[in-house]
């Protein structure tokens, strides 16, 4: 009699015709249909699960299911708890935890699942607690903290580690519930289960991990103690390597011997762990790996290929840094060459390379040319990669190191793999001067036969900037001829830049390259033909100073220019010769269109235009500029903005301007100011603006004359005054006569800050000490809406107009600062202010502002701006 | 073939228990929260009565064995989030209880109301209906016409209605309940 497994073999073999997988076939509407057997009265429990499974299958599969789909399945889902059956019920955790319906609908189960929690069965109380807390809110949590806290400490393995687990999702989420089971979790790490202490102690950091103290304690307590899991054991080195990181040196001498000790434990996923933290510290020096390295040694011969791998791995990384040190087991590497794992193999032969003395490169060439053939494309990227630096390392080995290259070049590959080695080839001749004119015969061969359009087009563009510098570059003029005779346009179009770009730069070849390029005019492509006009053109016309700007030119220079040419209506062709000139002074537009245009072109975009009018050429330098402060609302028709300039004898009101209405012109641009203080300034001069700019920016002046070195406080009621003239929406010009028109803005404030700019203060408190001859006054307990002192530092900043010279950054959730601020008259005195904020309550911060000034006066308008 | 082995069982066990434990039946107990439901089917499995019950927050779903007849009930949360579910877990059960709190008139009319919302559905035609006026061991508890004019059980056509007044507490007509269950029975 056969045994049934045989029976099941051969009546498999029978029908393996075609095997097909339990899931091929599964249609999500016959699915649904089948689910409605989880509302039999009478359940069967296989076909539950199966069903099941294949809804799963369907939802990680991405199959998109309705909401009403996904509540119809789960409510049905539900009603499978009336079943004993543990698989069944081991289903239906997993489903409710999957398709996860809304809050609203998954708290039906609560009451089941909370029973389930504390039932007899370990499974259950096991996926219970990992459901149960999936869907928890915070009200539930409330009550089920109790349960969880004992489960964490429950005598089942299983129970225990599905509470951490649960416990670690919850406490990304609220980490304050979580921190009150420390004591538990505690108790857990020194479980006597591996898995247990594992999650316990990636939960323990977890609570912990904000609190550096805390975190140091742990590490020092727990590397005392034997971790009976290598994994919590990793886990922990990984903690250590941290703490290391972020202290000082001298408190983490037991550490690095703990470290040390872990790389003898007996587990080796451990040992890989502690030699990962050594290796990835910083400020490395050879005599501390020494170990590791004796250490790696013996893995490398570990029977094992993941073990040979791991090690390999890290000591490739190594030789980067040490090659002197990992030349101690070139031996054992060595043998690993022949390794028929190729991951490993790769891995030895480019350490080798990167290790092995300029003798041994050619030793191991030979060794590399009987191993690419057994490999894939992504092992030879890494074999070349590593080439190319032993080749950089060993700079007179040039030769055999890219007779190497160029045999691969040959050969057949992927993309990626002969894209690795053209680029390598350029490296190396960028770093190696000599190898230019080899790379480049290797080059020119390699289009000869490459199948990649693209990596055609690099050489090809590669050849015609590299090889006007070689002795010889008429030779390539041949390969690259070829390639317009025998290729696809894309690369008949780069030949021809290549062959122009090589007559540009060689006055002798120009002629042949000619009469090369008049054969291409006649080429079925139209950009093959453009470009060999083109070229042509430029060759028979310009000098090889002026084309050879042409290929020079910036992208966005041209751009401008014929950016500008399709807003334009003219007919004109652009003139090519134009576009260097134009791109330099973006001012000399080649069009001659309406007066909007010009506007357009001279508007600045930095916002103020002050420097640029002549007006204000006289008057000195201007003192300080106000930030710019806008006084008209998002979304209307025209934006008003105003920066106040502080000049010695002037104060002038620039309002940038800008219409939104394409069919109107505003025309003679003006701001009308009403003084409605009583500052006394005397009528101001006004420089209009001849047209507001569409979508640009133009400026208005208003100037006030006043007295040198004084400050003037006053508010003013502005109106904006224009003349507005419809725009013919064909022609775009304006017509003649408009009228005229006024639009209300905001008022513009002056203020005794705005005389003030930031004082160069070397030492504040120095100066602070020397101004006691000034008037000092004192404004406490100003309170700010502010929930941050950050945010009360910078509306302080904001309202001077600059940043404190002390006290500039906060520090985080700070509850105390003191920001200190200098100012400049234009005299030459200095305005100090000292502001002591203090958090007080959850919304509020408590400012005390003293400002010392010359003047009592002066003293009392800058506390009233800065108060108010 | 194992599947086929394993239905035949299937069918031969449930031949066996309806041998030894007779029939079954599935009942779903709903009403408003605090109305005594979970208590209920404590007094009819014969358990002891508990003053202070946790509210069920969602259903729990248990199996009782009283004279013969396996019972399965599908106890519901009464609280206003979970009884637009209720109709789901009413779907082809064999009795539908509707636990009232005859002590607490001021409930009484939604109660009603959601009692005839839940007879108005279609998926609950023709099954039968007990309406169980719970707490009357407690003086304000009202007298069972009462409640029967309360639920206006009149208008409840279609289907049987039953209509007892019990007391968990004390498990007085609990029996009564039990009797009149089992004759629904399967």
């Amino acid at each position: 009699m056969t045994s049934p497994i045989a029976d099941f073999n051969r009546k498999r073999d029978e029908d393996s015709v075609e095997e097909l997988s339990p899931f091929w076939g599964i249609e999500k509407g016959i699915v649904l249909q089948e689910a409605r057997c989880f509302n039999d009265p009478q359940l069967d429990a296989r076909k539950c699960q199966q069903v099941i499974t294949k809804l799963l299958y369907l939802h990680v599969q991405g199959e998109f299911f309705t909401k009403t789909e996904i509540t119809e399945i789960f409510f049905s889902v539900t009603k499978l708890f009336q079943s004993k059956n543990n698989n069944l019920r081991r289903m239906l955790y997993l489903i409710i935890k999957e398709i996860c319906p809304t809050s609203d609908e998954v708290i039906i189960v609560t009451s089941s699942l909370m029973k389930d929690m504390n039932s007899k069965v370990d499974l259950y109380r096991a996926n219970a607690i990992r459901v149960l807390c999936c869907i928890a809110d915070s009200a539930i949590l409330g009550q089920i903290e109790r349960y969880l806290k004992q489960a964490i400490v429950d005598r089942s393995d299983a129970v225990s580690s599905a509470a951490l687990i649960s416990a670690t999702h919850l406490s990304l989420a609220d980490v304050d519930i979580v921190r009150r089971w420390s004591s538990e979790i505690q108790e857990a790490v020194n479980s006597s289960s591996p898995e247990v202490q594992f999650h316990a102690l990636g939960l323990l950091y977890e609570i912990r991990k904000f609190d550096r103290l805390s975190i140091n304690k742990l590490v020092a307590q727990l590397t005392r103690t034997q971790l009976r899991s290598p994994l919590a054991q990793c886990l922990l080195i990984r903690y250590v390597s941290e703490v290391i990181k972020d202290s000082a040196e001298d408190t983490v001498a037991p550490l690095h011997t703990f470290l040390q000790s872990c790389m003898r434990h007996k587990s080796e996923i451990v040992v890989f762990e502690s030699i990962r933290a050594i290796t990835s510290q910083h400020d490395l020096e050879a005599h501390q790996l020494v170990s590791v390295v004796n250490v790696l040694q013996l893995l490398l011969s570990s029977p094992k290929p993941s073990s040979r791998f791991a090690a390999m791995r890290v000591i490739n990384k190594l030789a980067f840094l040490f090659p002197d040190l990992i030349s101690n087991c070139n031996a054992d590497i060595e043998n690993l060459i022949s390794d028929e794992n190729k991951s490993i193999a790769t891995l030895a032969i480019t350490t080798l390379l990167k290790t092995g003395g300029d003798a041994a490169v050619e030793r191991l060439l030979a060794r590399i040319h009987s191993f690419m053939s057994e490999i894939q494309d992504e092992f030879k990227i890494m074999i070349i990669e590593a080439v190319r630096i032993t080749c950089i390392r060993c700079a007179h080995k040039y030769r055999i190191l890219l007779s190497f290259l160029s045999t691969y070049l040959r050969e057949e590959g992927g993309f990626e793999y002969k894209q690795s080695i053209v680029r390598s080839i350029v490296q190396l001749f960028n770093a190696i001067p000599e190898a230019k004119e080899l790379s480049l015969s290797y080059l020119s061969e390699f289009i000869e036969d490459c199948e990649y359009t693209q990596l055609s087009c690099e050489v090809l563009y590669l050849l015609g900037k590299e090889t006007p510098y070689t002795t010889d570059p008429g030779k390539y003029l041949r390969y690259i001829y070829n390639r317009v005779i025998l290729e696809n346009p894309s690369i008949r179009a780069a030949s021809i830049s290549a062959m122009a770009s090589i007559a540009v730069h060689c006055e002798m070849l120009k002629g042949r390259v000619l009469v090369l390029l008049r054969r291409c005019l006649f080429d079925s492509d139209d950009e093959v033909r453009d470009r060999a006009c083109a070229s042509i053109a430029l060759l028979e016309k310009a000098s090889a100073q002026k084309a050879g700007s042409l290929t020079t030119h910036t992208t966005e220079a041209f751009e401008n220019v014929l950016l500008k040419y399709c807003q334009s209506n003219s007919d004109e062709p652009i003139d090519l010769q134009t576009i260097v000139t134009s791109s330099s002074a973006n001012s000399e537009s080649t069009n001659s269109a309406s007066v909007l245009e010009q506007e357009h072109v001279i508007s600045d975009i930095s916002y103020s235009n002050i420097a640029s009018v002549p007006y204000f050429a006289t008057c000195g330098d201007v003192f300080k500029s106000s930030m710019k402060i806008d006084l008209t609302e998002d979304e209307t028709e025209y934006k008003i903005s105003c920066v106040k300039h502080i000049f010695d004898s002037h104060i002038v009101f620039e309002f940038i301007c800008s219409n939104t209405i394409k069919e109107q012109a505003l025309t003679n641009v003006t701001v009308a100011m009403e003084a409605l203080g009583t500052s006394g300034l005397l009528e101001p001069t006004v420089l209009p603006l001849n047209v507001m700019p569409l979508t640009s920016y133009g400026s208005t002046f208003v100037v006030f004359d006043h007295e040198v070195g004084t400050q003037v406080e006053e508010r003013f009621a502005c109106t904006l005054k224009f003349v507005s003239k419809e725009i013919d929406p064909i022609t775009g010009a304006l017509e003649d006569d408009g009228y005229e028109d006024e639009y209300s803005i905001e008022d513009v404030e002056l203020l005794a800050t705005d005389f003030m700019r930031s004082a160069r203060v070397q030492e504040f408190s120095q100066v602070w000490s020397e101004s006691e001859s000034y008037v000092e006054n004192t404004f406490s307990n100003i309170v700010l809406p502010h929930d941050t002192v950050e945010k009360s530092v910078s509306h302080f900043s904001s309202l001077l107009g600059f940043s404190p010279c002390i006290g500039k950054t906060v520090t985080r959730n700070a509850t105390l600062h003191t920001a200190c601020f200098a100012a400049e008259l234009s005299t030459g005195e200095h305005v100090l202010i000292k502001i002591a904020l203090s958090m007080e309550s959850q919304s509020s911060v408590t400012a005390t502002v003293t400002c010392r000034a010359p003047q009592a006066q002066l003293c009392n308008q800058v506390l009233s701006v800065i108060t108010c | 073939m194992g599947d086929d082995a394993r239905s035949y069982w299937d069918a031969f066990v449930a031949w066996l228990r309806a041998l030894f434990f007779g029939r079954e039946m599935e009942i779903v107990v709903i009403g408003l929260q605090n109305a005594g439901k979970t208590s209920f089917i404590d007094a009819l499995s014969g358990g002891t009565f508990e003053e202070d019950m946790i509210p069920t927050v969602g259903f729990n779903v248990r199996r009782l064995r009283r004279d013969g007849v396996s019972v399965k009930t599908w106890d519901l949360g009464g609280q206003e989030r979970f009884r637009g579910t209720w109709e789901r877990y009413c779907r082809g059960v064999d009795c539908v209880v509707y636990v009232v709190d005859a002590a607490a008139k001021e409930l009484f009319e939604t109660a009603r109301n959601e009692l005839h919302g839940l007879l108005k559905r279609e998926t609950l035609r023709e099954i039968p209906l007990l309406v169980l006026g719970n707490k009357s061991d407690l003086e304000s508890a009202v007298r069972v016409q009462d409640v029967v004019e309360a639920m206006e059980l009149k208008r409840a056509t279609g289907r049987e209605v039953c209509c007892y007044n019990v007391s968990c507490k004390n498990s007085t007509n609990i029996d009564v309940c039990l009797k009149w269950l089992t004759a629904h029975a399967k």
